[in-house]
């Protein structure tokens, strides 16, 4: 009869994870006696001539909880549980896989991976978020890596795990203890570029965009001049999604950046502090300023219900030719509307600036998954050992064009395999700018084997040239992103390239974040749609700090000294 | 005598047992997790090992700016719910009653039912195609009736109201069959009395059918008010955004940001107590009313 339908559910949540509290508490602290009372100490693996571990002999059962989707395909008569990352941990390592769990990838994950840390029924590696870290570090529940991972990390893995900086792992390293495996990310690919419709632009008569003033003369050409030649005014200027921040496809960043400001990152102050990148007064004049678009009709009035896959509709119905958004833009959305539109070309360019100084790109932090043993797991090495391979299977030079560890193709379909590894670390900036100069300096040579030495990238060589030398549409996509790669080389290295200080999660963050972000999305919503002026900055900013703000500010800031 | 009435009677009374069972494993043994809105509460140090922290999360959770703001929009929200939910079936019902042909009515009964069945996750998506201001047909129409197009999804007083319409869109099917069977339960000879007396179908439905449904219409409302702080999690998940959340955000969605995106447990606790113990009052309230005033009594 629909009584109390919500209420149940929430009921039923929160109960369930707290009776899951209830019998496992037990259960966890007598599994935690065990391998240290068992006199036996977990048994030393051997090593091998390089230093490497040994296979496990017999082979070892590992439990994992692992994020997976309902999209992934695979080779014919594999699945999750069998694949050619799990044989290969099997063969090579000895070490066979118990899936315990799966869910979606991301949020659903997350959640159910909230319930699994709450209810204390950890499985004996898995992988969590910086946030699920700092509370199992809190709780004391992980295993100490620094010890199995300076013995048996290889020196390749070791190379890429700092080609970050050492960002990665400094964030995984509580009181001096290594308590997870990054996953390393470039964040390189991260900024926001301004992606432009050329042959818009070619019909109008516009310049590229080389200042803010060319590209609000280009929304406000895009606006009202017909670019779409239907003779009806149903274009807007710049494309937002409702998300607003860090959407990949219509994101705020980039617009903000133009602006010197940075949102959502923990930025160094004039006074050498760190402080919040949203509440900054750049962010204010940025915000001003896309009020002033949307009331002009430059911004479609309803970003605020539609989601980035709404936005590629837009795009594809010829109603949107400029936004902010990732390198891999071509991808997704804008190969569809470029198939579906003859004629649709783009181009992503740099941030202008609204004054003389250039523009930075401002970009999170590159590590946000971290793979962590169980406390009292009697193998703790076995997570280093699969890095290891991981490692050696995708970066040792020369980088394999075809392998199956990678994408296999079947049946003309392109499956990307690398998605079952279940301990995964990419490469760090150093590695990425290097591969991405190499292939730039091949296109140029024409010459393939300038490549030799790059760990990455590689595989875009012969579509990219097809496209360069053929204009082959087939690889419009791939084409397109190498000339976004080419903005990110010329603009975004170095300190042009601005990381977030900090990405982790505070005490007062967990328990005050949540309302503080909402306050943020709501203000930067409605100042834009004008339900709110834009000296309602100010109060945001004032009601921020008074409500947890400040104390997490200053968290942050002895976080970071205590790292010093 | 009686031993033997007790003995005949038991395992009629076992057959409540499985029932009570659940009732005890879901609904009440849950309630001991309660002790956490006064707890810091972290999960590996459980019930007993997380610090008493007192009334700190009930402070914290008025201190917040916008609590008042999604308390008064749960109430507003779930209110107007439960009027138009109450008096939308009840009307149709009495119109169906109305018609003749029974396949059109048993049509109409359908029709009405199957939005019921279909979840908010693809009704939500269907709303936010209907209702934009640029293509919409619900535009369109008010743009040919020579209107300004409404941003339903994205003003601040529309919001509300889509989500009540919307709502009772998608439920008085199935209250409305629950009226026409209190209808078809109504004694025959009371309409043939009423037409001897020169009632007309106004007068009949006035004096026969609105009395002889009003058990079923009392007891409909007092089971109603207890959702009087339930404003419908799933709908507002899927249909709010942040140009919204002045007027659309709800206790619901709250708690669902603060538990299990944000892990407050604790935090979370205190409202979704605090949510419980309102309800309890306001329930008790209309329940204390019903009686006075239609005599009616459930329990």
């Amino acid at each position: 009869m629909g009584i109390k339908r919500s209420n149940t559910l929430i009921a039923c949540m929160l109960a369930a994870s707290m009776l899951l509290a209830a019998c496992s508490s037990s259960k966890a602290g007598g599994g935690e006696a065990k391998p240290e009372s068992g006199g036996k100490p977990a048994e030393p693996a051997k090593t091998e001539q390089n230093g490497a571990l040994a296979k496990y002999n017999p082979p070892i059962t590992l439990h994992i909880a692992r994020s997976s989707s309902q999209n992934w395909k695979y080779p014919k008569g594999d699945d999750l549980n069998n694949n050619i990352w799990t044989r290969a941990y099997e063969e090579k390592l000895g070490i066979k896989l118990a899936l315990d769990w799966t869910a979606e990838d991301g949020s659903t994950y997350d959640q159910k991976m909230n319930v699994s840390i709450a209810s204390g029924n950890l499985p004996d590696l898995f992988t969590v978020n910086a946030t699920q870290l700092k509370q199992l570090a809190d709780a004391g529940q992980l295993a100490d890596l620094t010890e199995v991972y300076n013995k048996y990390a290889s020196p390749l893995t070791k190379q890429n795990m700092n080609s970050d900086g050492g960002l990665g792992l400094k964030s995984a390293t509580f009181g001096g203890k290594l308590l997870a495996i990054p996953s390393i990310n470039a964040n390189i690919y991260s900024p926001s570029l301004l992606w432009i419709r050329t042959d818009w632009l070619k019909k109008l008569n516009l310049p590229e965009p080389k200042t803010m003033q060319d590209v609000y003369a280009i929304s406000e050409a895009f606006t009202n001049k017909d670019p779409d030649g239907d003779g009806k005014k149903d274009t807007i200027g710049l494309g937002l999604s409702k998300t607003l921040l860090n959407a990949g496809v219509g994101e705020l960043n980039g617009f903000a950046n133009a602006f010197h400001a940075y949102p959502t990152l923990w930025i160094k102050g004039s006074d050498g502090k760190i402080t919040y990148g949203s509440i900054q007064p750049q962010m204010k004049a940025a915000l001003a300023k896309l009020q002033d678009m949307y009331k002009s009709g430059q911004i479609d009035t309803e970003f605020g219900v539609k989601d980035t896959a709404k936005l590629g509709e837009d795009i594809a119905s010829n109603k949107l030719g400029m936004l902010f958004g990732a390198n891999w833009l071509p991808y997704l959305p804008l190969i569809d509307a470029v198939k579906k539109n003859p004629g649709m070309d783009w181009k992503a360019y740099a941030i202008p600036s609204v004054d003389n100084e250039p523009a930075k790109a401002g970009v999170a932090f590159p590590t946000y998954a971290y793979v962590v043993v169980r406390k009292g797991y009697e193998h703790p090495e076995a997570a280093v050992s699969m890095l290891n391979l991981y490692q050696d299977t995708r970066f040792k030079t020369p980088v394999q064009a075809v392998n199956p560890f990678e994408t296999v193709e079947e049946n003309g379909n392109r499956i990307e395999t690398v998605k079952y590894a279940v301990v995964q670390s990419a490469l760090g900036n150093d590695v990425v700018v290097k591969a991405l100069k190499l292939l730039r300096e091949a296109l140029q040579k024409d010459d393939k084997s300038v490549l030799k030495d790059a760990l990455k990238e590689t595989d875009k060589f012969d579509p990219v040239r097809a496209f360069q030398k053929n204009g082959d549409m087939a690889y419009w996509s791939q084409g397109r992103q190498f000339n976004a790669y080419e903005v990110l080389l010329d603009n975004y290295t170095g300190d042009k390239l601005l990381t977030t200080e900090f990405g982790g999660r505070t005490q007062t963050m967990g328990e005050k974040w949540e309302a503080l972000d909402k306050l943020e999305k709501e203000t930067f919503t409605k100042i834009i749609m004008g339900t709110s002026s834009v000296d309602e900055f100010d109060n945001f900013v004032a009601t921020w700090k008074k409500l947890g703000g400040d104390t997490i500010i200053k968290e942050v800031n002895d976080w970071l000294a205590s790292q010093n | 005598m009686i031993s033997f009435k007790w003995r005949r009677e038991l395992p009629l009374h076992a057959m409540i047992l499985p029932g009570l069972v659940l009732v005890l494993i879901f609904s009440y043994m849950p309630m001991f997790g309660i002790v956490i809105a006064f707890q810091k509460f972290t999960p590996f140090h459980g019930w007993f090992g997380s610090p008493w922290v007192g009334l700190k999360y009930f402070e914290e959770m008025f201190n917040r700016p916008d609590t008042m703001q999604v308390v008064w929009n749960t109430i507003y929200i779930a209110t107007m719910k439960i009027a138009a939910g109450f008096i939308v079936p009840i009307l149709v019902a009495l119109l169906l009653n109305e018609v003749n042909r029974a396949w059109i009515k048993r049509g109409i009964q359908t029709f009405i039912y199957l939005p019921h069945f279909m979840s908010w996750v693809i009704l939500g998506g269907v709303l936010v195609d209907i209702l934009s201001p640029s293509e919409g047909i619900v535009n369109a129409l008010l743009k040919a009736a020579g209107l300004k197009p409404i941003f339903f999804l994205g003003n601040l007083d529309w919001f509300p109201r889509v989500l009540v319409i919307s709502d009772v869109w998608k439920e008085f099917g199935f209250n409305t069959i629950v009226y026409l069977a209190a209808i078809a339960g109504i004694n025959p000879t009371l309409y043939e009395a009423a037409i001897m007396d020169g009632a007309n179908r106004w007068k009949q439905t006035l004096h026969v059918t609105l009395p002889g449904m009003l058990p079923i219409m009392v007891l409909m409302a007092t089971l109603s008010l207890g959702n009087v702080l339930n404003a419908g999690f799933e709908q507002v998940l899927v249909l709010y955004s942040p140009s919204v959340y002045q007027t659309g955000d709800i206790l619901d969605t709250m708690i669902y940001r603060m538990g299990l995106q944000s892990f407050q447990y604790s935090l979370a606790t205190a409202i979704g107590l605090f949510k419980s113990v309102v309800s309890f009052i306001l329930i008790s309230v209309s329940y204390w009313l019903a009686y006075r005033f239609a005599n009616y009594r459930i329990f």
